[in-house]
């Protein structure tokens, strides 16, 4: 059996939209010349690609999360996702450029944190007319556990110049959840 | 090919020329770019998340379209790389080569929620397609 067969093997065995994550829109007809050095690249995504559709999900990922479950933290989907923490509140910041508040929903949870929403583009209709497509677009949802009780009605949320910022404070318990110890 | 795989997934910084050095400190990546071709005019959307419609600088030198993107102070601030990052801020740069059938006089920035749209019209609009003909 060759390494085609099997990769074709592969591929049957797995659902199309396994882990069900975004799906990138890229046009690499551009790169297709038809020289040495594009068939070989050609051969690498091949080859990448048959160990992603396997795997369902890319190195590191869903390290949190159950087997398959979409949009998690550690899982590097899209749109990216940073956490921080200080003493009184978690914030997370994701980049979303060209959606506005309005498609972009956030619900806070008893210990996690879920960012919805959408960005359509007039695109998919008319892929012919692209030269390079690299942006991302289409639905997306992501979950940030939270490790502490959080103040949900005081959760505030922006959406300005392409950048969500979230902010969640903690409880007055989760503020006491880290203790700090004394180092003897 | 496992380095090509990271930078899909990472934001993807802009290779300087050689021997030119960034005039401001802190990353600078390569912003992701549609582009798209219209009847009269091909039109640029760059992906620059965290850059206000000023700080953006487009420049056209001979043939070369340059767009650089400052990213605001205000989100540049919220990242000390404590905590669960996914990606960095930093700013934006990337060039494009234009060919002559664009009009440089009337090219159009717009800047919206953290995206960048150059419309760059085309000097002959509407360009003439030759059928061909079986036989």
């Amino acid at each position: 059996m060759t390494v085609k067969d099997l990769t074709q093997k592969a591929k049957e065995l797995i659902p199309w939209n396994w882990g069900k994550r975004p799906v990138r829109v890229q046009d690499n007809r551009s790169r297709r010349d038809g020289s040495l050095p594009a068939l070989r690249d050609d051969f690498h995504r091949l080859f990448d690609d048959m160990f992603e559709d396997f795997l369902g999900r890319r190195f590191g990922e869903g390290l949190l999360a159950p087997f398959g479950e979409p949009g998690s933290l550690l899982d590097t989907g899209w749109p990216r996702v940073d956490l921080e923490e200080t003493d009184d509140a978690f914030k997370v910041t994701a980049e979303v450029p060209g959606m506005e508040a309005d498609d972009v929903e956030v619900t806070v949870g008893d210990s996690s944190l879920t960012i919805r929403g959408s960005k359509t583009t007039e695109r998919e209709e008319k892929k012919k007319d692209y030269h390079l497509m690299e942006t991302y677009s289409g639905s997306f949802h992501r979950t940030v556990p939270l490790p502490v009780e959080v103040n949900a009605d005081g959760v505030e949320a922006h959406c300005k110049n392409g950048q969500l910022t979230v902010t969640v404070p903690k409880t007055e318990a989760g503020r006491k959840a880290a203790k700090r110890i004394e180092v003897k | 090919m496992a380095e090509n795989k990271g930078q899909e997934i990472q934001k993807q910084e802009t290779q300087l020329q050689q021997g030119t050095e960034p005039t401001r400190e802190g990353r600078l990546f390569m912003p992701p770019t549609d582009i798209r071709e219209t009847n009269d005019s091909i039109v640029l959307t760059a992906d620059m998340p965290g850059v206000k419609p000023d700080g953006v600088d487009v420049t056209l030198e001979k043939d070369v379209l340059t767009v650089c993107g400052a990213v605001a102070d205000e989100h540049l601030g919220n990242h000390n790389g404590d905590g669960y990052a996914e990606y960095e801020v930093g700013n934006y740069q990337r060039s494009f080569a234009l060919s002559d059938e664009i009009d440089r006089d009337k090219i159009d920035a717009r800047m919206d929620n953290g995206v960048l749209t150059l419309t760059l019209p085309k000097t002959t609009p509407s360009q003439k397609r030759i059928e061909v003909k079986a036989g």
